[in-house]
């Protein structure tokens, strides 16, 4: 069953377009990477998920309601960023309660055990906490509050990395105990390697791929070898990322389905697997070269 | 999305209100000592050379202040701050508009009440602390007339909440109103001043000078919808969390 | 005048209401506004009962007693000794040996007064007659002391009683709204005051021009 579904979705912000013809549909009970640049959509494409913003044109989906405006999809859905500012008069414990009073699928005791196994203090607010603490804290709600459709933009931010890995066990784990629709965004694709089934890149509003973990991690493959044998043999295929691999030497990433491996084998290529993220951020490279080019 | 639905969104919102929203009563306690302060002096007052003066002591001024306090309050609900924390949680744009109404008429129920109150409480402090004579009171003996006028004080406030509130959501729905309101409400002011001029006198008139508590309950009520619709037609596509 | 009037009070709700809205706004401690709101509640009720048990008067509408001629037409006749004796209010009787009195007020706000010649030796007699002042249906002259003279050894002082100060309770506007009570009387009679001194003949009463002082019998 879809849960989401986009189509054609253009968002405006004055004369940019935050999002810019975007379909794609996500499957009930998956886990989905949001990745891209900064400012390629992701908190645009998030916040009208979550029916905060309006969407210009074009249709979207969420448990089969439009969501802006729904109560619904607003009852069933929940957006966790780094700007989830509570009032700042009532404690973390006061607002656990209030999440409590909110939320129908609410899950008390999830939030009360990770609220101490993270050391929060009831009587704290949410105001003092630190930049990762305060993370760590809207990432509780977001998983306490077992909504159908959990989105999280840059959940992360400012946690160490030791509470990064942690966190990432307890969405699984809690994800597994109670499947549900879960959008992640994040910078950090590595360390989400293990968690996400899908991932959906976007760029500049667009969207560049929506595939499968397991297939974005065969997507490419790095080559290295002599630069003109490996020019020659890659002419007229897209080359997703080159690089200087030392004298005469060149690093080139392709798309796996482009080549025939054991051709490059022959012609004396090292292959080398590429990351994931590796992938990502070669595909939405503003242009050959990347940051290098403006030394140039 | 059913009404039962609406229902529990609504009645959920409007508690939470109450907790996000104490600043307000913090406020409102000091608006009204600041009311009360302004009226050691009367409300009015006359003199002459054989009879001395004669202060008239009432809770007009502290009434008056609450309007301005519900006013403000109001329009501070639809300011960025006090929305974003709002929409936390569950909520739409109805559901938050009539859970806002309701916490207006609380926080009217509230503010009038104490209005009310605090007019014994100036006169208890005249009474004691100043060196007056005291001539007497015009306490009104008819309970349905106090019942009447506390209604009205709440239905005034409750008004002006609403009045705040449209405001405020124009502001959101057009920067511009930002300017143009208070220019506005000063313009007429000055107009008033100068000219006494016979239009806006007239609509004070029409609500503070009705005499039929039926009128009064019907006009200001009738403001009061008119003002949440304009609010909920302007606001209708704002976008949160920005 | 009512320009400037308008300009204060519009500063004054300016002031206040962004002194609201900063309040509003201060991150105060929720348990010191809960404090505070509940301590002026209970200070609210707490008053409201003390002003039910506060031994208070309710204003009862007097009929306006305007019987009789004027005080002045009885003066400018001579009749003096026809007043009805309910209008004295105050009486002082001095026995003064000087040969010169000076008299004085302390705000020029004298009570038209008579000054009536006598051929008794010594005689300094003060009548303050009143005719009541009703305002807002209470019978205020009840409430008034009526002015204060002293002798001191060569002056005649009258106090005015322009200092006292009253208070009357009334409900609130929209209370008021829905009754005939008003905030303040559209008009209020004043009654009649007169100061009558009889003097011997043989002492000299100085006096300013402008002070509001009647020889009888001239």
């Amino acid at each position: 069953m879809e849960v989401i579904h986009c189509e054609n979705v253009t968002k405006l912000q004055g004369k940019a377009k935050a999002l810019d013809q975007l379909s794609f549909s996500i499957k009930e009970n998956t886990i989905t990477g949001l990745i891209g640049r900064n400012g390629a959509g992701k908190t645009t494409l998030l916040k009208i998920l979550g029916g905060l913003w309006r969407e210009t044109s074009g249709e979207v989906k969420v448990l089969s309601r439009r969501p802006f405006n729904s109560l619904y999809v607003s009852e069933n859905s929940i957006y966790i960023d780094d700007a989830f500012h509570f009032p700042s008069h009532l404690n973390l414990k006061e607002i656990l309660r209030e999440g409590e009073r909110f939320y129908p699928n609410w899950n008390r005791t999830l939030a009360e055990r990770l609220f101490d196994y993270f050391e929060f203090h009831p009587k704290q607010t949410h105001a003092n906490l630190s930049k990762g603490k305060r993370s760590t804290f809207n990432m509780i709600i977001g998983l306490a509050s077992r909504c159908k459709v959990t989105l999280y933009d840059e959940p992360t931010a400012g946690m160490d990395r030791a509470v990064r890995k942690e966190m990432y066990r307890v969405l699984l784990k809690d994800y597994l105990e109670y499947p549900r629709t879960i959008i992640i965004s994040s910078h950090y694709l590595e360390e989400l390697e293990d968690l996400l089934e899908d991932v959906l890149l976007l760029d500049n509003g667009k969207k560049v791929l929506h595939l499968p973990m397991d297939e974005l991690k065969e997507f490419a493959v790095g080559l290295t070898g002599r630069s003109e044998v490996l020019l020659q043999w890659l002419r007229g295929k897209t080359i997703l990322h080159q690089q200087n691999a030392g004298p005469n030497e060149l690093y080139a990433v392709v798309k796996k389905e482009d080549i025939s491996l054991p051709e490059a084998q022959r012609l004396g290529m090292t292959i080398s697997p590429v990351s994931s993220s590796d992938v990502c951020v070669y595909i939405t490279d503003r242009g050959q070269g990347g940051i290098d080019r403006v030394f140039r | 999305m059913s009404f039962a639905e609406l229902g529990k969104a609504v009645r959920k919102q409007f508690f939470y209100k109450f907790k996000l929203f104490f600043g307000l009563f913090y406020s409102l306690v000091i608006t009204q000592a600041i009311a009360i302060v302004f009226s050691f002096n009367g409300t009015g007052s006359i003199s002459s050379g054989q009879i001395g003066q004669i202060h008239f002591y009432s809770a007009d001024i502290v009434l008056v202040f609450t309007f301005g306090w519900a006013f403000i309050s109001a329009l501070q609900l639809t300011t960025k701050p006090f929305r974003d924390n709002e929409y936390l949680f569950v909520f739409n744009r109805l559901s938050s508009h009539l859970s806002n109404l309701l916490f207006l008429l609380a926080l009217s129920f509230i503010g009038g009440l104490s209005a009310y109150l605090s007019g014994y409480l100036l006169k208890v402090a005249v009474y004691m602390f100043f060196d007056f004579q005291l001539i007497g009171t015009n306490d009104i003996t008819s309970p349905a007339v106090v019942v009447a006028g506390i209604i009205t004080i709440v239905l005034y406030i409750w008004m002006f909440a609403s009045l705040g509130y449209m405001v405020g959501s124009l502001v959101q729905f057009q920067k511009v109103f930002a300017i143009l309101i208070p220019s506005i409400i000063i313009g007429c002011l000055i107009l008033v001043a100068l000219s006494e001029s016979e239009a806006i006198i007239r609509i004070g008139k029409f609500y503070f000078f009705e005499s039929s508590f039926l009128l009064v309950f019907i006009k200001t009520t009738a403001t009061v919808c008119l003002c949440f619709l304009i609010s909920a037609v302007s606001t209708n596509h704002l976008e949160v969390r920005k | 005048m009512i320009v400037v009037s308008v300009i204060v009070y519009l500063l004054i709700f300016i002031v206040i209401f962004a002194a609201a809205f900063a309040l509003n706004k201060l991150q105060a401690k929720g348990g010191f506004i809960k404090a505070l709101f509940f301590s002026y509640a209970g200070l609210l009720i707490i008053s409201s009962v003390v002003y039910f048990v506060l031994p208070l008067e309710q204003a009862e509408k007097a009929a306006i007693k305007s019987d009789g001629p004027s005080l002045y037409h009885y003066f400018e006749t001579g009749q003096t000794d026809k007043i009805d004796p309910a209008f004295i209010k105050k009486q002082w009787d001095f026995t003064y040996e000087g040969k010169e009195l000076l008299l004085i007020d302390n705000h020029n706000n004298l009570p038209m007064t008579y000054v009536e010649k006598s051929a008794e030796e010594n005689l300094l007699e003060i009548t303050y007659y009143e005719k009541p002042t009703y305002i807002d249906g209470y019978n205020i002259s009840a409430y008034t002391e009526g002015p204060n003279i002293t002798l001191s050894a060569d002056s005649l002082m009258i106090a005015d009683y322009w200092n006292e100060e009253h208070a009357i309770f009334k409900p609130e506007f929209p209370f008021r709204q829905f009754s005939d009570i008003r905030l303040m009387p559209d008009e209020w009679g004043h009654g009649e005051d007169i100061i009558h001194i009889r003097i011997s003949e043989d002492i000299q009463l100085q006096y300013e021009e402008w002070q509001n002082i009647y020889l009888m019998g001239e």
